[in-house]
């Protein structure tokens, strides 16, 4: 086990610094960042949704650009099939064997854009090696080099031929990102950054500096799972959750393993105030990314137009906070 | 007018036959009676456009001249009926012949009369006016309520077709082209919609026409045919006809022919004046002969009013009582089951009130105001100056002399959010966390103060969720600070 000791404070103080140096490439969308760096060292998967040109892919490069990991960007289409991910064997004329080519999701950083453009199968392929961190290719199984963190897309609008995620396959993310549209002054800042000395549509990530090894990673995500955690916390988020399956506006509540996910997430927060504890404010804003794609609003709230995030503030506003 | 030569098959017909027949003739002879109608009623459209005439005015003047079209298409119908061939610029050589007559009373007084087109006849082919007219009307016009049906339903024909027409001409044309929305085309019309929409009605009633003069001519040949035994007339002639041919034509029977036929021939350009009396007993008198002596008994239902005189059985009261109590009863019932439904509703939207209560207050989605305003609890912690010492700092230092970190702190925090609550009346929800307490705290306090809450509020934290215990020396000066910062008395 890679307990605190063995993590001197130079790595944790670069794994900190990691939000700030990704926010100089990818400018305006810091609640983002910080939301992905939750699902970074926490171990967890992030489902992004915003419309397209917002940024996800400059995230996603610079993100491994600071990490130094290995990215991979799969386009997500109707006709894409599981080997497409995951790789497949071919016969080599030259040797006469059997060989195998490893798909794309042998990465450290995976973009899956528009996931639900594709069919449940497809889908499914990218999901089990999402959970399992591994791929089995004609019976061979090979395990995923960690860290493995996929960023899937869905765009909001142009839901015609699509294929929504369902709600089992939703609860296999551990967070919901909304990437929306920066100010103005920042979207300027942006733009100004981006175009610089820019040919074509090349996404310039070298103004970022590399702040941590990929195997770095795994300790960390260790480190953050020993982070001290109180009873009480513990017991608030399970208030939390549970009330959330009965609270008035919500038809379908998140199972356990959205307690879980909040716990973990609560600890990356934690982590990254540099904190060694977790308190309720932890919960709090890992509440939001965390829970929103695991309730169904019930139909009237739908119709009147309130939003997961509504129905959730609320939650969080009357669940009482722990009791000391 | 030769009734040997007439296009139909006289025999008494009932007046929905005769308007059934009407129609028949209209199918038959459509095109000419269409145009007639439209050659009449397009010059008087162009007339009305060309006038400085609102354009509701010039819609309702159209309507209104609905008489001046008319006559031409009756005039024409009585002489192709009687195989006279009349063409359509015929007609209109005599169009004002054919229509002036009494056209100021059809245009005014007679325009709403419902029988118009039953009565027309009498003003256009007999061309009777005056007292003898009203008489004329008032023989003919007996059980002649089947033409105010005609007219009746006629109109709502007319309205059908016009809003047809109205609508196809929107739906018809593309969308890019549209220069209107569907209520604006139809509720509130812009000149040209207008216009389009008089010009749907034009076609409407140009198709309603003839089938409503020919219904109406075929009424007034029918009671013509009844009063003036018509059908009987011609069934002698035919029979005369088939003697003479076969050359055993006696005396008698020519005179007997002679006589019947020149007897009840009618006037061909204007009907016979009728003594009502003379013609009752004559009919009477006919009727006693042999040839007639058949009787038939029809049934039909008559509303015959409240029979008080005689005495009816007791079943028959019973059956009365049941009935009308029956009625009495159904209203009652119906009344009940009226305020049962109100008070269902109303507990309803009472119940929809109360379990959706939060999402009727500020956005819909939100906490109650009262929770924010001083609460007694928050993070479970008492926050009621009753429940507090009279001093907590002493009481927290003495805690935590006595080793008790977390109960003296415990104290210190929630003696310091009191304050805050009551004194510096802080709205704090009541699921709001430390950070939470803190952030609404700043700007509220002086900077001081919010220094020392920030401080005692990070300690609390390290002691509460991290286990981490705070030093000594910090802890006592935690308490030693807070009557400087919160008042001693401020709290109690």
């Amino acid at each position: 086990m890679v307990g605190q000791a063995a993590l001197n404070e130079d790595v944790l103080q670069r794994a900190r610094g990691l939000e700030a140096e990704i926010a100089r490439v990818v400018i305006g969308q810091p609640q983002v960042i910080h939301e992905v760096m939750l699902a970074l060292f926490s171990g967890g998967h992030v489902l992004v949704e915003g419309v397209p040109g917002l940024g996800k892919t400059l995230l996603v490069r610079s993100l491994a650009a600071a990490v130094q990991g290995a990215f991979s960007r799969i386009q997500f289409t109707p006709d894409l099939m599981p080997s497409d991910i995951s790789g497949h064997i071919m016969f080599d004329m030259k040797s006469e064997n059997f060989r195998v080519r490893k798909g794309p999701v042998f990465c450290n950083l995976l973009l899956a854009d528009e996931i639900n453009r594709s069919p449940a199968k497809t889908q499914s392929a990218l999901l089990e090696a999402m959970q399992e961190q591994q791929v089995t290719i004609e019976g061979r199984t090979f395990p995923l080099t960690p860290p493995f963190l996929v960023l899937a897309t869905q765009n909001p609008i142009e839901q015609e031929g699509t294929y929504p995620l369902p709600q089992a396959q939703l609860d296999r993310f551990l967070l919901k990102v909304f990437i929306d549209y920066s100010v103005e002054s920042e979207e300027q800042a942006m733009v100004k950054q981006v175009t610089l000395g820019a040919v074509g549509d090349q996404l310039d990530t070298s103004a970022i500096r590399p702040q941590l090894k990929a195997d770095e990673i795994p300790q960390l995500q260790a480190h953050v799972a020993q982070l001290q955690m109180d009873e009480q916390i513990i017991n608030y988020a399970v208030r939390l959750v549970r009330s959330a399956r009965d609270w008035n506006g919500i038809e379908a509540g998140p199972g356990p393993r959205g307690t879980i996910s909040l716990l973990r997430a609560a600890r990356v927060e934690a982590f990254l105030q540099q904190r060694n504890f977790v308190t309720p404010d932890d919960i709090k804003v890992a509440a939001l990314p965390v829970l929103r794609h695991r309730i169904r609003l019930a139909t009237d709230l739908e119709i009147e137009g309130y939003q997961p995030d509504d129905v959730l503030n609320d939650l969080l506003d009357n669940i009482p906070a722990p009791r000391q | 007018m030769d009734l040997a030569k007439i296009s139909i098959k006289l025999r008494p017909r009932t007046p929905w036959e005769s308007i059934d027949l009407g129609f028949t003739m209209a199918r038959q002879w459509f095109l000419p009676l269409w145009l007639l109608w439209l050659c009449s009623a397009l010059p008087v459209m162009i007339v009305l456009t060309l006038l400085p005439l609102p354009l509701w005015l010039a819609g309702l003047l159209l309507w209104w001249f609905k008489p001046l079209y008319e006559p031409p298409l009756l005039y024409w119908l009585s002489r192709r009926l009687f195989a006279e061939r009349t063409s359509v610029k015929a007609v209109f050589g005599s169009w004002l012949r054919i229509v002036l007559p009494q056209l100021f009373a059809s245009l005014t007084w007679r325009r709403l009369i419902p029988s118009r087109s039953f009565v027309m006849p009498v003003v256009v082919l007999e061309g009777l006016k005056g007292k003898r007219r009203i008489s004329r009307i008032g023989v003919l016009g007996r059980r002649a309520h089947a033409a105010g049906w005609l007219t009746l339903v006629g109109l709502h024909f007319e309205v059908v077709l016009e809003l047809g027409f109205i609508g196809l001409i929107v739906a018809v044309i593309p969308q890019e082209l549209l220069w209107t929305d569907w209520q604006s085309y139809l509720f509130d019309p812009d000149p040209l919609s207008e216009w389009l929409h008089h010009t749907s009605a034009l076609v409407a009633m140009s198709l309603i026409a003839p089938f409503y003069v020919a219904g109406g001519f075929a009424l007034y040949l029918n009671r013509r045919s009844q009063l003036e035994a018509w059908d009987l007339e011609l069934g002698l002639r035919q029979l005369a006809q088939r003697h003479q041919r076969r050359g055993l034509v006696s005396v008698a029977s020519m005179l007997l022919v002679s006589l019947l036929v020149f007897g009840l021939q009618p006037k061909t350009s204007q009907a016979l004046e009728i003594n009502p009396t003379a013609s009752q007993q004559l009919i009477q008198e006919v009727l006693a002969e042999e040839a007639f002596g058949r009787y038939e008994e029809r049934g039909y239902w008559k509303y015959r009013g409240e029979d008080s005189d005689q005495d009816s059985g007791w079943l028959e009261e019973w059956l009365k009582q049941m009935l009308g109590g029956f009625h009495g009863n159904l209203a009652y019932l119906g009344e009940i089951v009226m305020w049962l439904a109100a008070g269902g509703v109303l507990a309803y939207l009472l119940y929809w009130f109360i379990h959706n209560r939060t999402l009727l207050q500020g956005h819909g989605i939100g906490q109650s105001d009262k929770k924010k305003v001083a609460p007694s609890h928050i993070l479970g912690l008492d926050l009621r100056p009753e429940s507090l010492p009279a001093n907590p700092a002493s009481e927290a230092a003495r805690l935590i002399e006595q080793g008790d970190h977390r109960g003296g702190l415990s104290l210190l925090y929630r003696a310091s959010l009191s304050v805050l609550v009551h004194v510096y009346s802080l709205q704090i929800s009541e699921g709001a966390t430390e950070g939470e307490c803190l952030d609404n705290a700043q700007g509220f306090v002086k900077d001081d103060l919010n220094d020392y809450f920030t401080q005692l509020t990070r300690v609390w934290q390290k002691l509460a969720y991290g286990h981490i215990q705070p030093k000594y020396e910090l802890a006592v000066k935690l308490c030693q600070e807070w009557p400087g910062h919160f008042g001693v008395n401020s709290a109690g």
